[in-house]
């Protein structure tokens, strides 16, 4: 055995080893949530069953958290996004000193621990007369998804061709105009990344969340709360769902890539046509006038 | 309202930087104007404060005898076709060419009428619904001609729009966008660093250096009668020779110059004892006979030769190493082609050779 074929054997093992790392907690887990062991546990095997999916659906107080969750998120959604998009712009149009300044404080509440930021929102709006419950979990979350909505967009306008909005501004458009119809447009891609990064983000969010939840629940709270009480299947059988999920959303992603790189390709084929095959503008074959322009 | 712009005093500074040092200039009325000048000399700042998108540190513009200062570029009577086009790259054709009318709020029928009419203007009728990226360079360089000329400016400025075409294409553009000027009768202004474009299209050319215009005129006044040393260097190419003026008789200037007297055309400015510059133009040489007057011969050994089919390039011995002194003879296909390293007599007529006081050249 040569050494290029212990190098190549050793690399398969290693991937293996890795993928099995990765991936073997999911498969038992999975596993765990058909067994028909109280425990999640795959061994020993009682037989399979969906007992833990119905008594996970008839869990009132778990999708009473995840509503909390999903509305938590969807206000998170609607102050977050405008927020990080008005200080991507800001810092952008931005030439002097004071821009490294306003950019370290935009984006340290990243930076910041999540324990942190929960207890300072608290403490502050307490002091305002509103307590913990869905209103301040929006606010605290957001102070830091804002920033992450923020980055996304400073990436994607670093890629913005400012003529473009010269251009527009140049045939007239208001600067309100510019915005909507060219600088927004473009940005559409990204603020759909935004939207779903801010949703994951707040879906999964515990520790900022513990401090201004106040008396209510959100679906990580729950689940935290069954895991001390001792665990069941049922949550397995929550998780085989989100993974579900999380795989049928990256399927339906790389098929709808594949499509449009098949499109593009169709494209730049019949793109590939010579200048020359344009008539010429020349005397000729130009009107005798220009066209009646009168408004 | 007129579509002339005149700019008065204009200077623009950059912190400490001046980019446009105090030009005066007139664009008229229907003109194709060209600003001719080297990249960074300020040619696209003076663009962008008559756009709007600067405002001048000191003094004027005006565009139909009105006053520019404080209105937007989206409230001038003028549009600009940028260096790099700036389609919308997410918008159809239609929709480009379209939006200078959709901000307006034109309905859409009307939208369509003007659109319609732009693109048989451009000759790509029927191309209105694809998008932009799927055009070819000169396809888009039209859409981008149509989109500005679509919100009926009055003046229409043009960034070097030709610079990322190919040769061909390059000159092709040239005639097409003479002819649109032409037929639109509105204000071409155009920037370029290329010679050959702005000869070929301008009405008048400006020939900028470092912050200031040097010198305004038609192609043939700039090229035949350039006002100052920097034009004659600059535009086009031109042989230099330094020297004295000994006299000047009846409008001609007789100078002391490293190939004894020579005598050329005595421009305003040239006095009796001054140092001067003799210029001369490759084209302007022939090979000289024994009986052709001597202020106007120079011998020289050649040493060069360069065949060029229509032309004989023939470079002199010159102790200016940063300056080539050439010779272009036409090839009439029956002479004799000097060689490298013969002596050679040269004649030119003294009416094509031009005496500048002495000044800054352009750089080679």
């Amino acid at each position: 055995m040569n050494s290029q074929r212990i190098l190549s054997l050793f690399c398969s093992m290693y991937m293996i080893a890795f993928m099995a790392y990765m991936l073997a907690p999911l498969a038992i887990m999975a596993a765990a949530s058909f067994n028909v062991s109280s425990i999640p546990t795959i061994s020993p095997w009682k037989g399979f069953t969906m007992e833990w999916f119905s008594i996970l659906f008839r869990d009132r107080i778990l999708w009473d958290a995840t509503l909390n969750s999903i509305i938590i998120a969807v206000g998170v959604i609607l102050l977050a996004v405008p927020t990080g998009l008005a200080g991507a712009l800001l810092l952008m149009q931005m030439q002097s000193k004071s821009r490294n300044l306003l950019y370290a404080i935009l984006i340290s509440p990243i930076l910041t621990p999540g324990v942190i930021v929960g207890i300072s929102t608290l403490i502050f709006w307490n002091k305002l007369g509103v307590s913990g419950g869905l209103f301040l979990s929006v606010i605290g979350q957001t102070s830091f998804i804002a920033s992450f909505c923020m980055l996304i967009f400073m990436a994607r306008l670093q890629r913005f061709d400012q003529s473009l909005e010269e251009a527009a501004l140049d045939l007239g458009a208001s600067q309100q105009q510019v915005f909507f119809k060219v600088t927004l447009p473009f940005l559409r891609p990204t603020v759909l990344t935004a939207i779903g990064i801010s949703f994951l983000q707040s879906f999964e969010n515990y520790n900022t969340t513990l401090f201004v939840i106040g008396a209510k629940n959100t679906m990580t709270m729950r689940i935290a709360g069954m895991v001390r009480l001792g665990l069941t299947p049922e949550t397995n059988a929550l998780a085989v769902i989100f993974i579900v999920l999380t795989i049928a959303a990256a399927v339906a992603f790389e098929l709808k890539r594949r499509v449009e790189k098949r499109r593009e390709a169709v494209l730049k084929e019949m793109k590939k046509r010579e200048d020359a095959a344009i008539p010429l503008i020349v005397s000729d074959s130009f009107p005798d006038k220009m066209p009646d322009m009168a408004a | 309202m007129g579509s002339d712009v005149l700019m008065q005093n204009t200077t623009m500074r950059f912190d400490d930087y001046v980019a446009v040092d105090n030009v005066n200039l007139h664009i008229r009325e229907g003109e194709f104007f060209s600003l001719l000048g080297s990249s960074g000399c300020g040619k696209t700042t003076i663009l962008r404060m008559i756009s709007g998108f600067l405002e001048p540190s000191e003094g004027k513009v005006l565009i139909g005898g009105k006053d520019m200062r404080g209105i937007g570029p989206n409230k001038r009577p003028t549009a600009l076709i940028f260096q790099n086009l700036a389609l919308f790259p997410l918008m159809s054709v239609e929709d480009n060419i379209a939006f200078g009318l959709e901000v307006r709020s034109l309905s859409r029928k009307e939208r369509m009428r003007r659109v319609h009419g732009l693109l048989e203007l451009i000759a790509l009728p029927g191309m209105g619904s694809k998008k932009v990226n799927d055009l070819s360079g000169g396809q888009k360089q039209r859409v981008a001609i149509a989109r500005a000329l679509a919100v009926e400016p009055k003046v229409l400025l043009l960034d070097e729009p030709l610079s990322a075409l190919d040769l061909k294409l390059r000159q092709r553009m040239r005639q097409e966008l003479r002819a649109i000027q032409q037929k639109t009768g509105v204000t071409f202004i155009y920037i370029t660093h290329d010679q050959g474009e702005a000869m070929a299209m301008s009405d008048r050319v400006g020939v900028m250096s470092q912050a200031s215009i040097e010198q305004v005129g038609t192609p043939k006044d700039i090229y035949n009668s350039p006002a100052n040393p920097f034009v004659a260097s600059f535009v086009g190419t031109n042989n230099v020779l330094a020297g004295r003026v000994d006299r000047i008789i009846d409008g001609f200037a007789v100078v002391r110059t490293r190939f004894g007297e020579l005598m050329g055309r005595s421009k305003a400015g040239v006095q009796e004892g001054d140092r001067s510059l003799l210029f001369i133009r490759p084209e302007n040489f022939f090979l000289a006979k024994e009986y052709d007057r001597d202020k106007s011969v120079i011998s020289s050994t050649i040493y060069r030769s360069q065949f060029e089919g229509a032309f004989i390039n023939l470079f002199l011995n010159n102790t200016n190493r940063s300056r080539e002194f050439m010779v272009q003879l036409a090839n009439d296909g029956l002479g004799e082609i000097p060689s490298s390293g013969s002596e050679v007599r040269l004649g030119f007529r003294p009416e094509l050779a031009l005496v500048l006081p002495e000044g800054e050249l352009a750089n080679e």
